[in-house]
């Protein structure tokens, strides 16, 4: 369903959103397992998820995942967070 | 409801507590375990994903059957003695209107007037606050405890009727984590995991559901121009939150704060009215005897046409504090045992 360019990116999408913490000592969203449960089951949000895969490829001018994480962080930081506290 | 042992069909609630998402062990008592099946059972044939664009009517007036669109698109005319509707005060209404004729020019059952009108929803209220002890939010269902204290009128409150409060253990891990995205509590990177765990198991509070008040200007109407992928007039919903209500509500955000407070609850938050409320919708062919303000009797009946029969919210003149499908149900109920009595409801031929 998703080129392997999207699927990079999706992964270095997920590894943003939720990343690895030693001091809790969990996996990032983009570990293998858990990667491959969001890429099996997004099923009825294909759309979506591809739209913003596009949006994201589109604002970098080429695949996302193929930008430094700093370029990344500063294109997606804006979509991603939102204020908390 | 739950129940604590196997009762005719459904299982005993063993506290998976993802209740308002559906019971995978089969022990909340929603419709598709308790009436559904006996009804099936008594010769109820069930035609889902049908699409109901009007109800017809006959020389005499009477309903005579609906015309409808099956899922893929086909159209049938089902006819029937008694046309009973339960489609919620949008649903009921738009059939209403949608079923015009020469001898019902402004919609079906609509001689008062009031079809589509004195729409009302449930304001809620919703206040949170975090504890530092572990709660159960996930463990059995969601909202466990009432408190009906503000609920009468009291007129040194400022606002006619009051509220039910239903408090909450708190959320499971998905319900914690998809509401904290929501409501701008749980940040995405490095700060996800410490904020996830402060929310989960830490943060609970309640919801008020205030009782709206009928307002005539707050309406369901057929849109003008957007229609469904059938052709059919869309509805077009019209609603202005009252005063009274508001008034109400900041009462509801006041006292529940109070209440956390006392309770030990720190770094409060709450929302009035809640964004995505309205689910709840009541009032637009409202019960009766006066058939100049009202659009059905006393028996559910329509005033205008003797064989058409709604048993749904749209026939409640308040809204309540309270969920209100219980309600529903035993007023569906009520008027199917209206139905049955001779002399009282319909003569059928």
């Amino acid at each position: 369903m998703l080129s392997a360019d999207q699927c990079r990116s999706l992964r270095c999408l997920a590894e943003m959103m939720i990343p690895a913490s030693a001091e809790y000592g969990v996996p990032s969203a983009g570990d293998d397992a858990i990667f491959g449960d969001i890429l099996k089951s997004f099923g009825r949000d294909a759309g979506h998820v591809i739209a913003v895969l596009q949006t994201l490829d589109a604002m970098s001018s080429g695949p996302f995942a193929d930008l430094d994480p700093q370029r990344r962080d500063a294109i997606a930081r804006p979509k991603l967070y939102r204020d908390t506290d | 409801m739950r129940s604590s042992v196997d009762y005719e069909g459904y299982a005993k609630c063993t506290n998976l507590g993802h209740c308002t998402s559906g019971c995978a062990q089969g022990a909340k008592a929603s419709t598709d375990i308790t009436y559904w099946p006996a009804a099936i059972r008594a010769g109820v044939e069930l035609r889902t994903r049908c699409r109901v664009r009007e109800i017809t009517t006959n020389e005499h007036g009477m309903t005579s059957g609906v015309v409808y669109y099956e899922a893929d698109g086909v159209e049938q005319f089902q006819p029937a003695e008694v046309v009973i509707l339960a489609c919620n005060a949008v649903g009921t209404a738009r059939i209403l209107l949608n079923s015009v004729s020469a001898r019902f020019p402004t919609g079906l059952a609509n001689s008062s007037g009031l079809v589509g009108k004195n729409l009302m929803f449930h304001p809620y209220a919703r206040i949170a606050g975090y504890f530092d002890e572990m709660l159960d939010g996930y463990r059995g269902p969601g909202n466990c405890i009432w408190s009906q204290e503000f609920y009468e009128t009291d007129q040194s409150r400022g606002f006619m009727r009051g509220y039910t409060f239903e408090f909450s253990r708190g959320q499971g891990p998905v319900m914690a984590a998809v509401d904290g995205m929501q409501i701008g509590r749980l940040p995405w990177g490095a700060e996800h995991h410490r904020a996830y765990r402060k929310l989960f198991c830490h943060r609970t509070g309640m919801v008020a559901i205030c009782e709206d008040l009928p307002e005539e200007h707050n309406t369901v109407t057929l849109d003008p121009v957007l229609k469904d992928s059938k052709g059919i007039p869309a509805p077009k919903i019209t609603y202005t939150l009252s005063a009274n209500s508001r008034r109400m509500l900041d009462h509801a955000v006041a006292r529940a704060r109070e209440i956390l407070r006392a309770a030990g609850a720190y770094d409060l938050w709450y929302e009035a009215p809640i964004p995505g409320g309205g689910w709840h919708l009541m009032g637009t062919a409202r019960m009766g005897t006066d058939r100049a303000r009202s659009v059905v009797n006393e028996w559910g009946r329509s005033h205008d046409v003797k064989n058409l029969f709604i048993v749904d919210g749209s026939i409640f003149v308040t809204s309540g504090g309270v969920n209100p499908t219980r309600t529903i149900q035993a007023l569906a109920l009520y008027v199917a045992d209206s139905i049955k009595q001779p002399g009282h409801a319909v003569r059928l031929r």
